[in-house]
């Protein structure tokens, strides 16, 4: 047990020494590159890199070289075991206003071994609040959404899309 | 005692130490392999000269008018067959011409007036010609160049082969289509159209009967390539016409309608 207990530890301690010492803006820069085959470009931002974590301030998206959206601040950790994405007030593109209120205030994305099969998806803003799973292996997105006063009121044809259930919440599932 | 416990903890740092420099080592592995720079929009501005109404039929009438009074005032001679005019300088009087014959256009001559060239004599200098004199005879001879730029003009002109007549758009219409672009989406639908993995334009798949849409003159099937002499050929360029839509008091939109390119031209009052 004692044996056992020392290689978690010795473990531990080796996943925390690399986490440190990686490079996060190159790693950074590669899923970028990634993004940038889906025609996802993020630029004007500012990288922190951070002892365990690492910050992009002030990032501009484009989607197909459109303006998309203006996120303030992306809180990246990666612990391999625990990982999780925050993106804090994210403005949308005045074009999406006809489908979407604009403003998000938190965007949360979780990966964790104890569900190693599932990505957790929480995010409030203007439009309510939304809970969600993304399934990895099934590449299914599906989400339940309380919506605001004003999601109720000004966005009615968006909330078509979704479906409502017996407790007034709205369900949206997408396969991708 | 103390030297065995001494030990244990040499142990343990060692261990811990070898940790580090692999954990190191692969990090630097890592930054060896990933990226350095990362990604930026590359924006790509669209240099087509701002959409401008003219009427062609007057243009077409008031240039031969010009061509014509030109050539009665100026010159008027047999045109000269075997020489080329390869530059002038000077003016009526005064000045010389840079000549070649056809047959050795690389063999160049400085002419001045009053001079011989091949039996003609220099008698005057115009903006874009010369005139020459041959057994009291008049000779005119044009600099290569204008003809050349005529030829390249040709090339840059697009063929709209159909015109139609402008329609009116009421301001208040484009007002409501800017403020609330799920109206258009209501009225009209639009899916991309691909060539060699690159947009071609944007087709029309779905029209409203008796909405506004329906009454600009689009089709069913049209390829929407061109508005305002911006090519269409990413979302960025439909958009940025748009976002522009309540600046412009006149649109121009050319479709491609059973693969013939037919001109849209409205008036925004």
């Amino acid at each position: 047990m004692v044996k056992v207990l020392r290689i978690f530890t010795y473990m531990v301690f080796f996943i925390l020494a690399l986490i440190y010492f990686i490079p996060k803006s190159s790693v950074y820069y590669y899923v970028e590159k990634e993004l940038e085959l889906y025609n996802i470009i993020l630029s004007q931002e500012e990288i922190v890199q951070n002892n365990f974590s690492l910050d992009i301030n002030n990032a501009q998206v484009t989607y197909q070289k459109i303006d998309s959206a203006e996120i303030e601040n992306i809180d990246v950790k990666i612990f391999l075991v625990y990982n999780s994405i925050d993106l804090v007030n994210v403005k949308l593109s005045s074009m999406a206003s006809a489908f979407i209120p604009t403003k998000i205030d938190i965007l949360n994305l979780k990966y964790s071994v104890i569900n190693p099969l599932h990505i957790e998806v929480e995010a409030s803003g203007e439009f309510g609040d939304v809970k969600g799973e993304i399934d990895v292996v099934d590449r299914n997105l599906s989400m339940i959404l309380s919506p605001s006063e004003l999601m109720l009121k000004k966005y009615k044809n968006s909330l078509k899309l979704f479906k409502k259930n017996e407790q007034g919440e709205y369900e949206y599932d997408k396969t991708f | 005692m103390t030297k065995l416990s001494n030990f244990y903890l040499l142990s343990i740092l060692t261990k811990l130490l070898v940790l580090l420099a692999l954990a190191k080592i692969i990090s630097l592995s890592i930054w060896w392999i990933l990226p350095s720079d990362g990604i930026e929009l590359q924006v790509e501005n669209n240099y087509s000269p701002k959409y401008q109404r003219v009427d062609f039929k007057n243009m077409i009438e008031n240039e031969s008018r010009k061509r014509v009074s030109k050539t009665v005032k100026t010159v008027s001679g047999i045109s000269i067959t075997n020489m080329v005019l390869k530059g002038l300088y000077g003016l009526e009087n005064k000045g010389f011409a840079i000549l070649a014959l056809k047959s050795s256009p690389k063999k160049t001559s400085i002419i001045s007036v009053g001079e011989k060239f091949s039996g003609y004599t220099l008698k005057t200098i115009s903006t874009n010609s010369v005139v020459f004199t041959k057994s009291s005879k008049e000779y005119i001879l044009e600099i290569a160049y204008v003809k050349d730029i005529a030829q390249k003009q040709k090339k840059i002109v697009r063929p709209i082969i159909k015109s139609s007549e402008i329609q009116n758009i009421s301001r208040g219409d484009i007002k409501r289509y800017a403020t609330n672009p799920k109206k258009i989406f209501q009225e009209i639908s639009i899916v991309e159209v691909k060539e060699h993995n690159a947009i071609k334009g944007f087709k029309v798949t779905r029209i409203k009967r008796g909405s506004t849409m329906s009454q600009l003159g689009l089709k069913k099937g049209d390829i929407l390539i061109r508005a305002n002499n911006i090519d269409l050929k990413s979302y960025k360029d439909a958009l940025q016409l748009y976002k522009n839509i309540d600046k412009i008091s006149t649109m121009q939109i050319v479709v491609l309608r059973d693969n013939i390119e037919k001109e849209l031209i409205y008036e925004i009052n």
